[in-house]
């Protein structure tokens, strides 16, 4: 192993958050909730056709930032 | 230091948006059994977006806008990438199939999680308006998508802003809600985090 002088400390500032994502991920996933295709049921599954679906979303107030803003918290205590 | 944070963060979320798309492909997998549900499903990756699919909404998608069926959304996918990146914990999708004849782009989302992650929105859905739109669909990996993401963001709710049709959510479970901000038109799912 090179016994670098210099060491690039944003290696291990990825490596961490690559280790805490995946712990975070092991955690929540661990739980088996099923997802939303394992809930598809099986006979609709078995037919599934989307092709016409219509599913564009237009975000028509785009500076908005109305929907960051946590419901339940008062404007004011949560600006 | 606030660089090596953000790129912390930046990884940490990243990182994360992966994982959600890989739990969705794993469960995709897991249903394809027969030969029909392969036809329909072949080829289908889900990735991040990415410059590719930024240049593909804007050299492939517009000669198939007809203003009537299919209209360019008001902005740019372009500008839409440069503002939902200054948000490092935003949320994004893009749906490619691989064809024979290359890969075509099916559809892109972009959303962001509230301030105090209680839920995450789908501001942006486009599906892809060129003429040989494939039976899978986008609605279907793109909910999922968000859904599991906002599991691991710890969200108690997924909602979407102001869709062109609200019914086409509503067979994934998505409705009108109570608890969503008031100057918009959204529809909304509560999440069951165990």
């Amino acid at each position: 192993m090179t016994d670098n002088a210099v060491k690039l400390e944003s290696e291990g500032t990825i490596q961490a958050a690559v280790q805490d994502a995946m712990a975070r991920s092991q955690v929540v996933f661990s739980a088996k909730s099923p997802t939303l295709v394992d809930l598809i049921p099986q006979e609709e599954w078995d037919e599934w056709d989307a092709s016409n679906e219509r599913p564009n979303v237009v975000d028509s107030t785009i500076d908005s930032t109305d929907d960051e803003t946590d419901v339940g918290f008062s404007e004011s205590s949560a600006a | 230091m606030p660089d090596l944070f953000n790129e912390y963060k930046f990884t940490y979320y990243y990182t994360l948006r992966q994982q959600a798309r890989s739990r969705v492909v794993d469960a995709l997998n897991r249903r394809i059994k027969t030969e029909k549900h392969r036809e329909i499903w072949r080829g289908i990756t889900l990735a991040s977006i990415k410059q590719d699919a930024i240049d593909y909404t804007q050299f492939k998608w517009p000669k198939y806008y007809d203003g009537d069926n299919y209209s360019p959304i008001p902005t740019t996918w372009e500008q839409l990438y440069y503002s939902y990146s200054q948000k490092i914990s935003h949320f994004n999708v893009a749906i490619w199939q691989t064809l024979p004849d290359g890969a075509v782009l099916r559809g892109l989302a972009f959303g962001k999680p509230s301030h105090g992650k209680t839920h995450l929105t789908i501001n942006w859905i486009e599906r892809s308006p060129e003429p040989d739109y494939f039976k899978g669909g986008v609605l279907l990996p793109i909910l999922s998508c968000a859904e599991e993401y906002a599991k691991l963001l710890g969200c108690e709710r997924v909602l979407v802003k102001n869709p062109i049709d609200a019914s086409e959510f509503k067979k994934y479970g998505y409705g009108p809600s109570d608890r969503v901000p008031k100057r918009a038109t959204y529809v909304a799912k509560e999440l069951k985090n165990d």
